[in-house]
């Protein structure tokens, strides 16, 4: 039960509460009651709104797991690769462990967006916008924390092994800079249909606005509500589900081969 | 059992050679490899663990390729950079690696509470100070039933009370145990232990531990030698009851160096 060592050391990671936690909060907040302005006052509009930002944290919350996991990888490429080799831990164990255990987290930061999204989105509008599945924003959120685990050990370990440790800290961001990309062009200037399918990113932040706000999230939030194409879940559902698997065998295949490298290499100044 | 035959090992962008040939076998014996610092002692033994790349030659563990061992737990080390598996306290950290281990971790936390290190339970481990931190991974590579031990510098900022507890936990331990250090007081009392010398990272051997007091360093080569080393500083050669300079009077491998030379 390898698990409960990732889950506590994760839980008492106090960056990975701020900057998970606490900043989406602080987002959260100027999205209930400073930028409300720019659409009608309606109350449909308002759990669009309310459903976009709860999508939006969403995803950039689990995203900043994904800094703190590329830091442990990096902390422990030496302990990992000795761990492979004279302990009873195998690569397959690792990655099921860490991908349950993010999953959890994802879960638990999701459940704090959503509640928080309900009380400040309902308090700033006057409605009562209650969440419409939340236990699918919640089993989403788990989804997503698994994925930014995958997404995070693959390029800290190809930055690992071949590209060197003087940018891992960069590498260690490039999970949160695609999900900013992705999460804020779609719902701000939108994007073509192929990509609102075919990245992750997108696949993550629209099924949790599906679930907070209950009805086909459009394919342009720019457009007034039933006016344009919406998003199928079930074809964002299996891209992601595909992702993931790809994903999974991708992180298998590189962490078995983990090399141990210095940390002193990555060292900045 | 450990095999090591012809192994080099180059570090960095210049590739400095830091193990040159190395050949080594331990079967069913413990032994402490000498040298000063720089000299490969802490290579040698991550190699072993695998934690550098070896440029040329093989290791074997048990009889298997290191390049083809996975899930071997009769081999347990106590470099610390094994034991940063994540960020964790020093009990989690003990109670993570005896359960991938396989142990159960009651014995260990016998020896922490002998060692007086039971304060040091609930800190992470780069809390601690030098001393307990080698003390810990000391004990986590001893306890359990690893059957190879790979100590580096174990004694490294030990109080002397803990020194004396530690030295007969190593020296009365079954398994075979390969312990490097820079220290020639504790030879001594390394009964039926092989020894090593490791300069530039090439390794000179195998002599007994316990007769220590009666090999001497000349510089140069004398016609009794039972050694000789090249090295940087020059030439020297080992004798055994007479010679320049007595190694077991020196304080350790560095000062004697310094005086031979």
């Amino acid at each position: 039960m390898i698990e409960k060592y990732f889950i506590k050391s994760m839980l008492k990671n106090r960056n990975l509460w701020g900057w998970g936690v606490f900043f989406m909060l602080f987002w959260l907040f100027m999205g209930a009651f400073v930028f409300t302005s720019a659409f009608p006052k309606q109350e449909v509009y308002y759990k669009l709104n309310a459903a976009i930002w709860f999508g939006l944290m969403g995803l950039i919350s689990t995203s900043t797991t994904a800094t703190s996991i590329s830091y442990s990888i990096y902390y422990g490429n030496s302990s990992l690769a000795y761990a492979f080799r004279y302990t009873t831990f195998k690569p397959s164990g690792y990655i099921s462990s860490f991908m349950l255990s993010a999953g959890i987290i994802g879960g638990v930061f999701s459940g704090i967006m959503l509640v928080t999204t309900f009380f400040l989105f309902s308090y700033g509008s006057g409605y009562t916008l209650i969440p419409k599945f939340p236990y699918i924003s919640i089993v989403i959120g788990f989804v997503a924390g698994a994925f930014m685990f995958l997404l995070a050990s693959i390029i800290i370990v190809i930055f690992n092994n071949y590209l060197g440790l003087r940018n891992v800290t960069f590498a260690s961001f490039i999970p949160m800079i695609l999900t900013y990309l992705f999460g804020f062009t779609q719902f701000n200037s939108g994007l073509p249909a192929y990509i609102v399918y075919g990245s992750p990113f997108t696949d993550i932040s629209d099924l949790l606005v599906l679930s907070y706000d209950g009805h086909l999230v459009p394919l342009n939030t720019n457009e007034p509500i039933g006016s344009g194409n919406h998003i199928n879940p079930e074809i964002q559902v299996v891209i992601l589900a595909i992702w993931i698997i790809i994903m999974a065998i991708c992180s298998f295949l590189l962490i078995k081969k983990i090399k141990p490298r210095s940390i002193e290499e990555g060292r900045q100044v | 059992m450990l095999e090591m035959n012809n192994v080099n090992v180059r570090y960095g962008k210049s590739r400095k050679q830091v193990l040159n040939d190395v050949s080594l076998s331990v079967h069913s014996e413990k032994i402490a490899i000498v040298g000063p610092n720089g000299s490969g002692k802490t290579t040698l033994l991550k190699a072993v663990a695998g934690l550098v790349d070896v440029n040329s030659g093989n290791i074997k563990v048990f009889g298997k390729d290191l390049s083809s061992i996975r899930n071997e737990v009769r081999l347990s080390a106590n470099l610390p950079e094994v034991y940063r598996l994540m960020r964790m306290n020093t009990a989690d950290t003990i109670q993570l690696y005896s359960e991938l281990k396989g142990q159960d971790s009651k014995e260990i936390m016998g020896l922490i509470d002998d060692m007086d290190l039971s304060d040091t339970l609930g800190k992470m481990l780069y809390e601690l100070s030098t001393g307990q931190q080698k003390m810990i991974c000391n004990l986590i590579s001893l306890y359990g039933s690893s059957k190879l031990i790979l100590l580096d510098e174990p004694f490294e900022s030990i109080d002397m009370r803990r020194r004396m507890k530690l030295t007969d936990l190593i020296t009365n331990h079954g398994a075979e145990i390969v312990m490097n250090t820079h220290e020639f007081d504790i030879l001594a009392r390394l009964k039926g232990w092989g020894l090593y010398f490791i300069i530039e990272g090439r390794v000179f051997g195998k002599f007994q531990a316990s007769e220590v007091k009666n090999l001497y360093i000349n510089k140069g080569v004398v016609p009794n030698n039972i050694a000789v080393m090249d090295t940087a500083f020059g030439t020297f050669s080992i004798s055994r009851n007479e010679g320049e300079i007595s190694i077991s009077a020196a304080r350790n491998f560095n000062s004697l160096l310094n005086e031979v030379a």
